[in-house]
C-alpha cells in the first residue's frame, strides 16, 4: 500500500480530502439532528422501561457539543426542587461514535455508581451535586450504558451506526491507577503530537482527522479503565499504531502483584480479553514504571 | 473382549503426573484390565500390564484403583516457545478461532512481555481443557528446548535441523524500505547491493539530497541479507532484534534504508526492486505467496516426534487448513491459500514477453504460442522453483498442498497445466526441453499424491520467452527457473 501512496500522490490527496469532508457533512447533521436521549429509568432489577413523571425539572437537558455547564446558582435552585430523589440517565450520541452519559441523583452526592456499556464495568463517583457524566466511546452499534447506584439500575440504549467505524483498546483494573496506555499513531514519538496517552488525551473530535483519542474512567483509588479508541473506516491516515502500557511503580503496587484486564480487537471481530497479573520490583524503584510492550499488539491500519 | 480398545504403537505424552495400579472397567461391565498407569491425555490410557503396555480409549472406561487421574485435573499442558511476534500476535489469533470453533473459551494470561498463557475452557461447563505456555525465545533456545523436551512446540522463522517435524504455517519477506520522507520509490538491484555494501554511501550518489546513507538490519536474516548482496561485505549497520524497532527506526530517519520484514512494514515506505533490464519486483501478498518475490521466509511450528497431546496435533492440523489463511493474513503475515491471479492481470509479464521477443520470429512466434496456451487461463500463486540446470523438485509441502486442493474439489471442472519455464542462460532449444523436463516432473510428483482422476494434469514448458526477473543476478535467474501452476477451463 505504501509505495502505491507515494507513486500516487495527487490521487491519495483527493481521496483524503474527500473522506474528510464526507466526515465534516456527517459530523454537521449529527449536531443538528441529535435529539436529546428520553429519559428512562428501571426499578430495581426489572427489565421494563418506566417513563419518569413529566415534571420540567425533569425534562431532559439540551445535549449541545460542549460539556453542559451549570452555573451554580441555577443548579442549587434546581437540586432543593427536585423532591423526588428519582436518579436520572440521560445518554446520548455524540460525534466519534461516543456517548454522552450524564446521571443525576440528587439524593446521592460524592456515591460510587457503576458505569456498565460494552467490556466497560467501573466504578464513578458523583460529586457534591450528586451528578456525574462523561463522554465514552460507543463499543456497539446498539450500545447499552447501564448504570447501578444504590439500589437503583438505570439502563439506556442508544444506536450508534457508526460505531463499528472504530477500534478500541481497553485496560480496566481494580483499585489505585497504575497503568497508563500509550498510542504512538503513525511513528509518532513520545510527548509528540501523535502520542496519545492520559497526559494528552486528545478529543473525540481528533477522529476526524484520522486520530485516536483516551479515555479515562473511574477516581484514583477504586476502579478504573484506560479506553483507546481510533477510527478505522474512513480512514485518511495508512500505518501501524504502537500501542504501549506502562505500570507505575507506587508506594501501593511496590513488591506487589497488580491485575487488570485488558480488551483488544481479535481475529473473531469482538472484543479479546487477556487477564494481566503482573509482578512489580521492589519499592526501592518507586517513581519509575514498567513498560509493557507486547500486551497490546500493534494496531495496523489500512485505507481501503 | 478387548476388541475396540486395543491400539497399538501410540505414545503418548504424560500429561498428568500419573502412576500407580488402576482397574479400567469397560461401560457394560465387560473387559476388565488391571495394570500400572503410565499416562493419560484426556483421550487414552496407557497402562502397563502383564502383556505389556497397552493403550485404551479413555472415553469409553471407568477407572477405579490409587492410580486414577483426577478427573478434574485432566488437563492438556503444552509449553510454545519462539518469535515474539509469533508468540505475541500470531499464534493468540490462531489459537483463539480454534477454541471457538472447538467450542471453547479462550482467554489469554499476560505476566510480562517475554511470558504468556492460554487457557482453553468448555463453554457450557467451564471445565479446564487445556493449559498452554507461551514463551519468547530465539530460535537457538527453542532448537535446545525442542531437544531437551522443555518445550513440546517451537515457533520460529528457521528451519530445523535434525529429528524436528515442522510445519510451514506462514511466509514472511524481507523488503527494502525507506521513511515517507524518503521521495525514493524504486530501486535498481545493483543500487541496492551498493547501499547494502557501503559502496553507495550517501542519497546523494542516488540523485537524492547530500545525506549519509543509514543501513538497519534485522537479526536473524543474515542468509537473506546474503542472497540481496552477494559480496559478503556489508556496510556499517545497525541490527535490530525486533522487527517492530527496525522499522520504527527507518521511519523516523529520512537518511536510513532498512531491509524490513513485510510482517513488521509499519510505518515504512517498501521500495520495488528493479533489475538492470527493467522487470520490477514489487513485494505483494500475491509475489511472495507465488515466490515471484525472491527474498522470503517461512514461519515455521516445530515439533519434536509424535509426542504432542492431542489439542497440540488439532492446532497444528487447523494452523494448516484453509480456515486458518483469512487469519494468518490478518494477523499481517503472507498466507498459503492458493490465490488465482487471471490472465488480464499479466500485462505486464506479457508485454516484457513480447519485447524480448524483438525481431525475433521464431521468439515471436514461441511467444503467440505461449499466449494462445494461456489466454483463457488463471495462474496459480503457487509456483515451483529449481536450482540451476536442475530438475529436482525443492517443495514437497507444495506439491501436497496442490494435491489437496485438487483433491478437495477446489479446481474442479477445469484442468491444471504445468507450464515450466527458464532463464535465459544456454541455448533456447536447450532451455524449451529443460522448461519442458521440468514440468513434467512437477506434474508426475503431483499427480503420484492426487486420488482423484477426473481432473486432467498435463505438463508443457517455454523456456525462457516470459523473463520475471532480470538474469544478472542469481536472483534473478532463480526467480526465472520455475514451473507455474495454470487452471484453464475445460
Amino acid at each position: 500500500m505504501k509505495f502505491l501512496a507515494s507513486l500516487d500522490k495527487r490521487r491519495w490527496t483527493t481521496a483524503v480530502v474527500t473522506l474528510i469532508l464526507a466526515f465534516l457533512s456527517g459530523f454537521l447533521m449529527q449536531t443538528v439532528l441529535t435529539e436529546p436521549a428520553s429519559i428512562v429509568a428501571v426499578p430495581g432489577s426489572e427489565d421494563v422501561p418506566k417513563p419518569l413523571p413529566t415534571s420540567p425539572q425533569a425534562a431532559p437537558l439540551p445535549i449541545l457539543h460542549q460539556p453542559p455547564r451549570y452555573p451554580d446558582r441555577v443548579q442549587e435552585q434546581w437540586s432543593t426542587r427536585v423532591a423526588d430523589c428519582e436518579p436520572r440517565l440521560t445518554v446520548s450520541a455524540a460525534p466519534a461514535a461516543t456517548l454522552r452519559v450524564d446521571l443525576t441523583a440528587s439524593c446521592s452526592p460524592n456515591q460510587t455508581a457503576t458505569l456498565r456499556q460494552g467490556p466497560i464495568t467501573v466504578g464513578v463517583k458523583t460529586d457534591a451535586y450528586g451528578r456525574w457524566q462523561a463522554r465514552i466511546p460507543a463499543f456497539e452499534q446498539d450500545a447499552e450504558v447501564e448504570v447501578a447506584i444504590g439500589e437503583r439500575l438505570l439502563r439506556h440504549s442508544m444506536n450508534v451506526p457508526e460505531a463499528d467505524q472504530f477500534r478500541h483498546v481497553m485496560l480496566q483494573w481494580n483499585g489505585p491507577q497504575v497503568f497508563r496506555i500509550n498510542a504512538y499513531e503513525f511513528g509518532a514519538k513520545d510527548q509528540q503530537n501523535g502520542h496519545v496517552w492520559s497526559g494528552a488525551p486528545k478529543a473525540p473530535e481528533r477522529a476526524l482527522r484520522g486520530g485516536g483519542f483516551l479515555t479515562r474512567l473511574g477516581d484514583e483509588t477504586g476502579s478504573g479503565a484506560e479506553i483507546y479508541s481510533v477510527p478505522v473506516g474512513a480512514m485518511p491516515s495508512s500505518g501501524v499504531i504502537r500501542l504501549t502500557v506502562d505500570a507505575e511503580i507506587t508506594e501501593t503496587s511496590c513488591d506487589q502483584t497488580v491485575e487488570a484486564t485488558a480488551y483488544q480487537s481479535g481475529p473473531l471481530g469482538r472484543l479479546s480479553p487477556s487477564e494481566v497479573l503482573l509482578k512489580m520490583p521492589g519499592c526501592e524503584r518507586i517513581g519509575e514504571h514498567l513498560r509493557l510492550q507486547n500486551l497490546f499488539p500493534d494496531m495496523r491500519l489500512a485505507l481501503h | 473382549m478387548l476388541r475396540i480398545f486395543l491400539i497399538v504403537g501410540l505414545c503418548l505424552i504424560p500429561l498428568v503426573g500419573a502412576a500407580g495400579p488402576v482397574k479400567l472397567t469397560s461401560s457394560d461391565g465387560q473387559v476388565v484390565l488391571e495394570g500400572q498407569l503410565l499416562s493419560q491425555d484426556g483421550e487414552f490410557f496407557r497402562v502397563e500390564t502383564v502383556a505389556g503396555p497397552v493403550t485404551l480409549d479413555a472415553g469409553r472406561l471407568r477407572c477405579s484403583g490409587a492410580g486414577c487421574p483426577d478427573p478434574a485435573k485432566l488437563v492438556a499442558r503444552a509449553r510454545v516457545g519462539g518469535a515474539p511476534d509469533m508468540i505475541h500476535r500470531l499464534i493468540p489469533a490462531l489459537l483463539e478461532v480454534f477454541a471457538d470453533l472447538n467450542g471453547l473459551e479462550y482467554i489469554r494470561r499476560f505476566t510480562d512481555d517475554t511470558t504468556v498463557a492460554w487457557e482453553l475452557r468448555e463453554a457450557d461447563t467451564d471445565r479446564m481443557v487445556a493449559i498452554i505456555d507461551g514463551t519468547v525465545a530465539g530460535s537457538e533456545v527453542v532448537e535446545q528446548q525442542l531437544a531437551s523436551r522443555d518445550i513440546d512446540l517451537g515457533a520460529t522463522k528457521v528451519p530445523a535441523n535434525g529429528p524436528v517435524r515442522q510445519d510451514v504455517i506462514a511466509l514472511d519477506a524481507l523488503v527494502p524500505s525507506v521513511a515517507t520522507e524518503n521521495p525514493r520509490a524504486m530501486l535498481t538491484f545493483a543500487q541496492l547491493e551498493g547501499l547494502l555494501s557501503g559502496r553507495l554511501s550517501n542519497w546523494s550518489r542516488l540523485g537524492g539530497e547530500d545525506l549519509s546513507v543509514e543501513l538497519h538490519l534485522p537479526k536473524g536474516w543474515d542468509d537473506a541479507v546474503q542472497r540481496l548482496n552477494p559480496d559478503r561485505r556489508l556496510a556499517k549497520a545497525t541490527f535490530h532484534e525486533s522487527p517492530a524497532d527496525l522499522s520504527d527506526a527507518v521511519a523516523a530517519n529520512p537518511a536510513a534504508i532498512g531491509l524490513v520484514p513485510y510482517s513488521a512494514i509499519g510505518n515504512t515506505v517498501p521500495l520495488v526492486i528493479s533489475g538492470a533490464c527493467g522487470l520490477a519486483a514489487p513485494a505483494t501478498r500475491d509475489t511472495i505467496r507465488a515466490k515471484d518475490y525472491p527474498i522470503t521466509k517461512a514461519l515455521y511450528l516445530q515439533r519434536v516426534g509424535a509426542r504432542q497431546p492431542k489439542i497440540v496435533r488439532d492446532f497444528i492440523a487447523f494452523a494448516r487448513s484453509a480456515e486458518a489463511q483469512p487469519i494468518i493474513r490478518a494477523a499481517g503475515y503472507v498466507d498459503q491459500a492458493i490465490g488465482r491471479i487471471g490472465f488480464e492481470r499479466q500485462g505486464d509479464r506479457i508485454a516484457n514477453a513480447v519485447l524480448a521477443a524483438g525481431n525475433d520470429t521464431e521468439a515471436m512466434a514461441a511467444v503467440q504460442n505461449m499466449i494462445a496456451t494461456l489466454l483463457e487461463g488463471e495462474r496459480l500463486t503457487l509456483t515451483f522453483r529449481f536450482q540451476d540446470g536442475s530438475s529436482d523438485l525443492v517443495s514437497a509441502p507444495d506439491v501436497q498442498r496442490l494435491a489437496d486442493a485438487i483433491d478437495g474439489g477446489e479446481f474442479d471442472g477445469h484442468e491444471v497445466l504445468f507450464v515450466g519455464f527458464s532463464d535465459g542462460i544456454g541455448p533456447e532449444a536447450g532451455n524449451v526441453r529443460l522448461s519442458e523436463r521440468r514440468a513434467r516432473a512437477v506434474r508426475r510428483a503431483v499427480a503420484a499424491r492426487v486420488q482423484r482422476t477426473d481432473i486432467p494434469l498435463r505438463a508443457t514448458g517455454f523456456g525462457e520467452v516470459m523473463p520475471m526477473a532480470c538474469d544478472d543476478t542469481p536472483w534473478g535467474r532463480q526467480v526465472n527457473r520455475r514451473v507455474e501452476v495454470w487452471l484453464r477451463k475445460l
